[in-house]
């Protein structure tokens, strides 16, 4: 019986290491913002994170309603974020994580993007010009 | 629709560039006797539309939003080698400048939207402009458009396929072709309504000032 008393204990005490237990503390973490060109978040799609040198993700997941990335980053420095939508959208780019400091990726962030359209548009312009001039002064 | 860097294997992206830089070389030949000083202006204008269409997002149910093309268009009123280099330098210029589509992928891509594309939209035109030339328009804008689609989505579903572990764990995009062609067709059977719908308002401005052969 005394026996039978002790295996049972034993069973109870590995029973408890089936429990999750939950800790909630406050950090500061990296949050790393997904939008596309129109604003519109990039927004519960999936993504992996992979430490600097690491090709195993730490970290994977969907990203948020807002379509950001949170997560601390126990080794600061440039993290791999790998991020795509099921019709092929989505970025493959490092981002720099630093421990204790709120960081957001400046490429996607405010990007002046009408200054690069019409820059877009000038360089199409300004080729096909000065193509135009080429035959022009091939003529005479 | 422009497959980003980071999403192709090197096996996929590495012959695709190299078949691309033939088919410069291919649709670049002559190029100095084909264009005059009449057509340099229009296919510039055009080009300009393309390059604007590919920036402009319209949402689409779904919360996922997506834009036009433009290459039936170029294809239609230039020929399928212009209409090729001209939206092979708007998938550069979108790149370099906005991050839309990538270095590495522009070989796929050029194929795909710009040569795939401009090829079905002129077989199509030839094939039915004899019965109803609006009706032909349409008809090539609107499939050349889900082919190019089509096209994407079996590269981007295929690269599990191809590049992975020893665990199967994919390298690059990691989705098949089940999760990828609807993915990528879906809203574009939608984006090739207003693809149609434009080019063919285009194709009749173009016809009316006599761009186009008639």
């Amino acid at each position: 019986m005394r026996r039978l008393l002790v295996v049972w204990l034993l069973l109870a005490g590995t029973a408890t290491a089936h429990e999750v237990q939950v800790n909630t503390a406050g950090a500061t973490a990296t949050v790393v913002t997904l939008r596309y060109a129109d604003a519109q978040p990039f927004a519960f799609e999936a993504y992996e994170l992979y430490p600097a040198g690491s090709e195993t993700p730490a970290q994977v997941g969907r990203t948020d309603v807002a379509g950001r990335v949170v997560f601390i980053a126990d080794t600061p420095g440039e993290w791999r974020l790998k991020a795509w939508s099921e019709d092929g959208h989505g970025v493959d780019r490092q981002i720099s994580a630093i421990s204790g400091e709120l960081a957001v990726t400046p490429p996607l962030a405010e990007t002046p993007r009408t200054a690069l359209w019409l820059g877009g548009l000038g360089t199409i312009f300004g080729l096909f010009g000065l193509w135009q001039l080429y035959l022009g002064r091939k003529k005479r | 629709m422009h497959i980003p860097d980071g999403f192709l294997s090197p096996q996929t992206w590495l012959p695709a560039w190299g078949v691309a830089a033939a088919a410069w070389a291919w649709a670049g030949r002559g190029l100095v006797g084909r264009l005059d000083e009449t057509l340099v202006p229009r296919l510039a204008m055009l080009t300009a539309l393309a390059y604007a269409l590919g920036l402009i997002m319209l949402p689409l149910p779904g919360g996922t939003s997506g834009h036009a093309l433009g290459v039936a268009v170029l294809a239609l009123v230039f020929g399928v080698r212009l209409a090729f280099l001209a939206y092979s330098g708007v998938l550069l210029l979108q790149a370099l400048l906005f991050g839309a589509g990538g270095i590495t992928a522009l070989g796929v891509n050029a194929l795909a939207l710009g040569l795939v594309g401009a090829l079905v939209a002129v077989g199509l035109y030839r094939s039915l402009a004899r019965f109803n030339e609006d009706v032909a328009v349409v008809v090539a804008a609107f499939v050349s458009l889900q082919v190019s689609a089509l096209i994407v989505a079996l590269v981007l579903g295929l690269q599990p396929t191809i590049a992975r572990r020893d665990d199967g764990t994919p390298l690059f995009f990691p989705l098949g072709p089940e999760i990828t062609v609807p993915a990528v067709l879906l809203p574009h059977l939608l984006i090739g309504v207003g693809e149609a719908a434009l080019t063919l308002f285009v194709w009749r401005l173009a016809r009316r000032k006599g761009w186009v052969a008639a």
